[in-house]
C-alpha cells in the first residue's frame, strides 16, 4: 500500500517554491550580476544579498601577514629549479650554489619578458600618470623595489627618474656612485661639519709630505743638484767642478737670464668655504616598508587536498635567502 | 597609479621577488579573506595566509595569465578550508540566525533586510542552503569567478555548476523573502 507524504488537497511547499522561485540560467546569471529582471521584480531582496556579496571583500582588508607569508612578503622566496621546485627547502641551512652561467633559461626567459614587459610599460606612460592597464598593480610595489635598489639598472633608472621629477624623493639610480668607489661618506660628512676643506691647509700638507726637506737623503733629486737650481748658493759651475771633468769647466759661470717673477699664488680665502648640509647620511635610508614578519606560525602537515600545490610548503628557516640573486647582490650594495 | 600590469608582477613572483608577493596578496588578499570568511571557518587570518604562502611557493609550477592565477589560488584556498574543517572537526562556526531572536527594527520588512545586512546576517543566510550551493554562489560573487572557473575548482561539471546555483539562489531567495515576510 503506497502511503502518500501529503494529505491530499493540501499544496506541498515544494511545490510553492517551484512556481514562485524556480529560476532560469539567464535570471540567474541576471541577479548573478547585479541585474532585477523586469519580469521578476520579486528578486529585488535577493539581488540586494547578492549585491552585498559580492562587495564583501572591498569591505575585508586582507590579514596581517604572519608565519612563512610574513617572511615570504618581506624577504621573497629562494629560486627555483627548471622542476618548479624551490632550491632551498624547509629546515635546510644549504643555499643554492652560485650558477656559474647565470639563471637557467626558462628563468632567462623569465627575467627577460619581465624586463621587457617593464620597460615598455615605463616607456609608454612616459610619466606616473599612466592610467590602467589591465590588472593594476600598486605604483609602492614598484617604488619600493626601487627604492631599495632591487630592480636592474635600466628599470631602476626609468623609475627613479620618474618618481625624483613627481616627488622631493631622492631614488638610487645606476648614475649614483657604489660603495666600492664611493668616498667614505661618514667621512665627508664630517669634513662639512668642520667647515668644510682648507686649501691652503692641504697644500701645506702636500708639502710637508713631499717637499724636498722630507726627501730622503742620499735620494735622486738631492745627487742631482742642477735639477735644484732653487737651493741657494749652488750653481752649475759648482757641480761641473765636482765632476771628472772639471778640468775643461770654466772659470765663470755665464750670468743667467733674467728669470721671470713666480706667479703670485692665489688668494686663500681666510674663511674656508661653507660646505652644503651633509646628504650622504640621509641617502640609502629608502628602506623598503615591508611588513615586518611577525612571529613563526603553526607548522601545517595536513596536504591530503592540495595535490595541485606544491611539495614545499613547509616553513623556511628564518633568513632565507631572497628569491633572486642580483636582487639580492643589489640590496647589499647599499651604502 | 598603475604601472606594471599583472603578467609582469607574476613574472616577478615567480622569480621570488618580495614586492610581487607584496602585490598580489594587496590585491587578492581581501577577496580571498572574504571568501574563508564567509565559509565560517574558525580561523579564517591563518587559513588565508597559509593559502597565500602555499600559492607563492607553488608558483613555479603555475602557468596562465590572470583568469588563470585567480582560479589557482581560490582553488588552493578552498583546499585550506577543507582543511581546516578536517583539522577542527566542526561545521561553520557561525551561528544560526534567528530572526525572533534579532530586536532590530526597521521601517518595513523588505528595507530592514535590506538596510540591516550585516555579513554576519548573510553568512547565517547562506548557512541555509547547501554545502554546495554555498560554495557556488560564494565562488561566483566574492572570487568573481566564471562558471567554468568554479567548476575547475570544485571538480564538477559546468552544468553541474549551472544547476547548483540556479537552485542556491531560488532557495536564498526564499529565505531572504521568509526573513522579509518575519519583519
Amino acid at each position: 500500500m503506497i502511503r502518500p507524504r501529503n494529505p491530499l488537497g493540501v499544496p506541498c511547499d515544494d511545490e510553492d517554491e517551484m512556481r514562485t522561485h524556480r529560476l532560469d540560467d539567464a535570471t540567474a546569471e541576471a541577479v548573478l550580476r547585479g541585474v532585477v529582471p523586469a519580469e521578476r521584480p520579486d528578486l529585488h531582496s535577493l539581488v540586494a544579498v547578492t549585491e552585498h556579496l559580492r562587495g564583501l571583500h572591498a569591505r575585508t582588508a586582507p590579514p596581517a601577514p604572519a608565519g612563512q607569508l610574513a617572511r615570504l612578503l618581506d624577504s621573497g622566496l629562494a629560486p627555483i629549479d627548471d622542476k618548479g621546485d624551490q632550491l632551498v627547502t624547509a629546515g635546510s641551512k644549504a643555499r643554492p650554489a652560485p650558477q656559474v652561467s647565470g639563471l637557467p633559461k626558462r628563468r632567462k626567459n623569465v627575467v627577460t619578458e619581465l624586463l621587457a614587459g617593464i620597460a615598455a610599460k615605463l616607456g609608454a606612460a612616459g610619466a606616473l600618470t599612466k592610467g590602467a592597464a589591465g590588472v593594476s598593480i600598486a605604483l609602492a610595489s614598484v617604488t619600493g623595489a626601487a627604492a631599495a635598489d632591487v630592480l636592474p639598472d635600466a628599470v631602476q633608472d626609468r623609475v627613479a627618474g620618474a618618481v625624483e621629477q613627481v616627488s622631493p624623493f631622492d631614488m638610487p639610480d645606476s648614475a649614483d656612485a657604489r660603495p666600492d668607489v664611493a668616498p667614505d661618506g661618514a667621512e665627508v660628512s664630517r669634513d662639512a661639519q668642520d667647515g668644510g676643506v682648507d686649501g691652503r691647509q692641504l697644500s701645506e700638507d702636500a708639502r710637508s709630505q713631499h717637499g724636498p726637506e722630507t726627501l730622503p737623503k742620499g735620494g735622486a733629486p738631492e745627487d742631482a743638484p742642477a735639477a735644484r737650481p732653487e737651493q741657494p748658493g749652488q750653481t752649475g759651475l759648482d757641480t761641473a767642478n765636482t765632476t771628472p771633468a772639471s778640468p775643461n769647466a770654466p772659470d765663470t759661470a755665464p750670468v743667467p737670464a733674467e728669470r721671470p717673477a713666480p706667479a703670485q699664488p692665489e688668494q686663500v680665502p681666510a674663511e674656508p668655504p661653507v660646505a652644503p648640509a651633509p646628504q650622504a647620511e640621509q641617502r640609502g635610508g629608502n628602506a623598503d616598508t615591508a611588513p615586518a614578519p611577525a612571529e613563526q606560525g603553526t607548522q601545517d602537515t595536513d596536504r591530503d587536498s592540495a595535490q595541485e600545490e606544491a611539495p614545499a610548503t613547509e616553513r623556511a628557516s628564518e633568513g632565507q635567502a631572497t628569491g633572486d640573486q642580483a636582487a639580492s647582490d643589489g640590496q647589499d650594495r647599499r651604502p | 597609479v598603475s604601472v606594471l600590469g599583472f603578467d609582469e608582477v607574476l613574472a616577478a613572483a615567480r622569480l621570488g621577488q618580495a614586492w610581487a608577493f607584496r602585490s598580489l596578496y594587496e590585491q587578492y588578499g581581501g577577496r580571498v579573506h572574504g571568501y574563508v570568511t564567509s565559509k565560517g571557518v574558525p580561523e579564517p587570518e591563518e587559513v588565508t595566509n597559509d593559502a597565500f604562502a602555499q600559492a607563492f611557493t607553488s608558483l613555479g609550477r603555475f602557468t596562465g595569465g590572470e583568469a588563470e592565477f585567480r582560479s589557482w589560488l581560490f582553488t588552493i584556498a578552498h583546499r585550506r578550508v577543507v582543511d581546516a574543517y578536517r583539522r577542527s572537526s566542526t561545521r561553520p562556526a557561525a551561528l544560526p540566525y534567528e530572526p525572533d531572536a534579532d530586536l532590530r527594527e526597521g521601517p518595513s520588512a523588505e528595507q530592514a533586510v535590506l538596510d540591516q545586512l550585516a555579513d554576519e546576517r548573510v553568512r547565517a543566510l547562506l548557512d541555509r542552503l547547501g554545502e554546495d550551493q554555498r560554495n557556488v554562489l560564494l565562488l561566483r560573487l566574492v572570487a568573481d569567478l566564471t562558471v567554468e572557473q568554479v567548476a575547475a575548482t570544485l571538480g564538477k561539471s559546468e552544468a553541474s555548476v549551472k544547476a547548483l546555483q540556479r537552485r542556491g539562489l531560488a532557495a536564498l531567495a526564499k529565505v531572504v523573502e521568509a526573513e522579509a515576510a518575519r519583519r
